[in-house]
């Protein structure tokens, strides 16, 4: 790939808006080009500067390494989805990712089936809101012809999901890993 | 002369290819066998740090994963290194906390992982009922030579994976989680890996943790089984709609603020589907539906609302959903599956 294609891909990749058929082509050239892999770090660096999101044990001259940074970067690559712009997940932000992400971190943890606790601890899902959400999903799949609809609370369907994923041993190829890279993913703010 | 020749080599290499081709397809299982044997030792006894690339639904993103092994459990640290800062620590014990969210936030309470390849081989009869496994050819990641295992579903209703292999010690380097139509779900990808037999300082000190991590520091507990009582309503599945079995007998857990929800799940030997069956009230998912790798399905059925979670396509949640039947009386394990 061109330098200028593999910008625009590396852009149109931290947008979520890159396409399946130069996907594999940038995920290779990540793997094989340190200076994709600095270019593509970098574009992560402005962007978490422009929503602020930069962690706090970050490194010295910060400020001077982001306007660099920005300086170097043609202004229409750098794109940042608003809130509202973010794909939902099954019909709602992933805000409420707590409860399902969390609980996806264990699901190739353990294996054995769940033994029974004794605690008082409240549970996670108690401290979200129960605020009805809408739902504008739709099925994907024309061999189903029912498109859900959904009236239960942001924190009842996070609720299933992350049982599911304690409970499911969910992407068992990824012996324990993929559960967790989920969990921290939600947890971002996706 | 030539021509006849010519014609007695081509007939010879036809019949050779086809022994040999023969040959391969005869040792598959017991090769994919080997394949899953040596990631188990290498998910088990390998100490890594790396950086992967994470891509779901279309989404990207750059996480760092410290990985120790040990005879007492492994630890394991995960933190992302785009958008906001998240952090995750499973300790020796199993323990599973997300991190700087003010306390540290318990997932789950002391769980040991049976390695993939275990569970792969127990079940492998069983699998190659819905799938096939198939060696294809050798690539390579993050610099590691890696053979590629394909695992494809003899249906349209579960999905295909991809795996490469570290050749030398067995370790999954990248991996791929494709739907029916073939679309990648979900991928991982490490851009760099060191793998290790015996971790070096500078990596058990990274999986170190500077703060009390026990339970009673305040953290939170997702969810727990709930003792049975005598007036439980028993549900089961119908068949074993598109290949998958239930697991265990009927489970009643408290989920959120719901105290008793009776459980059931279902598997292929590598697809699981969770069924939650809880008394109707006036909120429900009706319908199916699916999020990246995720489908849901639910409906109301005698005044229960019957949920159907799982990493498979809508039409399979749909199907499952369909099939869940109120029985008389509690049932065990239907499959015999090693979860």
């Amino acid at each position: 790939m061109m330098n200028k294609e593999i910008d625009e891909c590396l852009s149109a990749m931290i947008d979520g808006e890159l396409d399946a058929s130069h996907h594999s082509r940038l995920t290779d050239e990540l793997i094989d080009n340190a200076n994709v892999r600095s270019t593509w770090q970098r574009y992560h660096l402005v962007r978490d500067t422009l929503k602020k999101n930069l962690p706090d044990e970050i490194a010295p001259g910060l400020f001077d390494r982001v306007c660099n940074a920005i300086a170097q970067e043609p202004a229409h690559n750098i794109k940042i989805k608003s809130e509202t712009e973010r794909k939902p997940w099954f019909g709602f932000q992933p805000a409420y990712g707590l409860v399902a992400a969390a609980a996806l971190v264990v699901a190739v943890v353990t294996v054995t089936q769940i033994e029974q606790t004794t605690t008082d601890m409240p549970t996670l899902a108690q401290s979200d809101t129960s605020s009805v959400i809408p739902f504008d999903g739709r099925l994907e799949t024309a061999d189903v012809s029912v498109v859900a609809t959904v009236s239960m609370s942001e924190s009842e369907l996070s609720a299933y999901l992350a049982n599911h994923a304690v409970r499911s041993r969910s992407y068992p190829m990824h012996d324990g890993l993929l559960p967790y890279v989920r969990s921290v993913e939600f947890q971002g703010g996706r | 002369m030539t021509s006849k020749f010519a014609r007695s080599i081509s007939l010879f290499t036809l019949l050779i290819g086809g022994l040999l081709f023969q040959s391969v397809h005869a040792s598959s299982s017991d090769e994919i066998k080997s394949w899953f044997e040596r990631m188990s030792i290498a998910s088990t006894e390998l100490s890594y740090k790396g950086r992967f690339v994470y891509n779901r639904d279309g989404e990207t993103s750059l996480m760092e994963i410290i990985h120790v092994a040990g005879d007492q459990g492994s630890r394991e640290r995960i933190v992302s290194l785009s958008g906001e800062v998240q952090e995750l620590i499973r300790d020796q014990n199993g323990n599973v906390f997300l991190m700087n969210l003010g306390p540290p936030l318990l997932i789950d309470q002391g769980g040991r992982d049976i390695p993939l390849a275990v569970r792969i081989n127990a079940n492998l009869d069983r699998l190659l009922e819905n799938y096939t496994f198939e060696l294809a050819e050798i690539d390579r990641v993050a610099g590691y030579k890696s053979q590629i295992i394909i695992i494809s579903p003899l249906d349209k209703n579960r999905y295909s994976y991809r795996l490469w292999v570290d050749v030398e010690t067995g370790f999954l380097t990248r991996s791929q989680l494709l739907n029916e139509k073939g679309d990648v779900v979900e991928h991982i990808m490490f851009s760099d890996i060191e793998l290790m037999r015996e971790p070096t300082e500078a990596v058990l000190e990274a999986v170190l943790y500077g703060q009390d991590l026990s339970v009673a520091s305040g953290a939170v507990v997702i969810s727990n089984p709930v003792a049975n009582d005598n007036n439980e309503v028993f549900w089961s599945v119908s068949g074993s709609p598109f290949g998958f079995l239930r697991t265990h007998s009927q489970d009643k857990i408290s989920l959120g603020d719901k105290k008793s929800v009776a459980y059931l799940m279902v598997t292929d030997g590598l697809a699981s589907v969770s069924i939650y069956i809880e008394p109707f009230k006036d909120k429900a998912l009706i319908g199916a539906s699916r999020a990246g790798a995720l489908s849901a399905y639910g409906r109301v059925i005698d005044d229960y609302q019957i949920t159907v979670i799982g990493e498979v396509p809508p039409i399979t949640v749909k199907h499952i959903g369909d099939a869940v039947i109120q029985t008389q009386m509690s049932q065990h394990d239907d499959s015999g599956l090693q979860r």
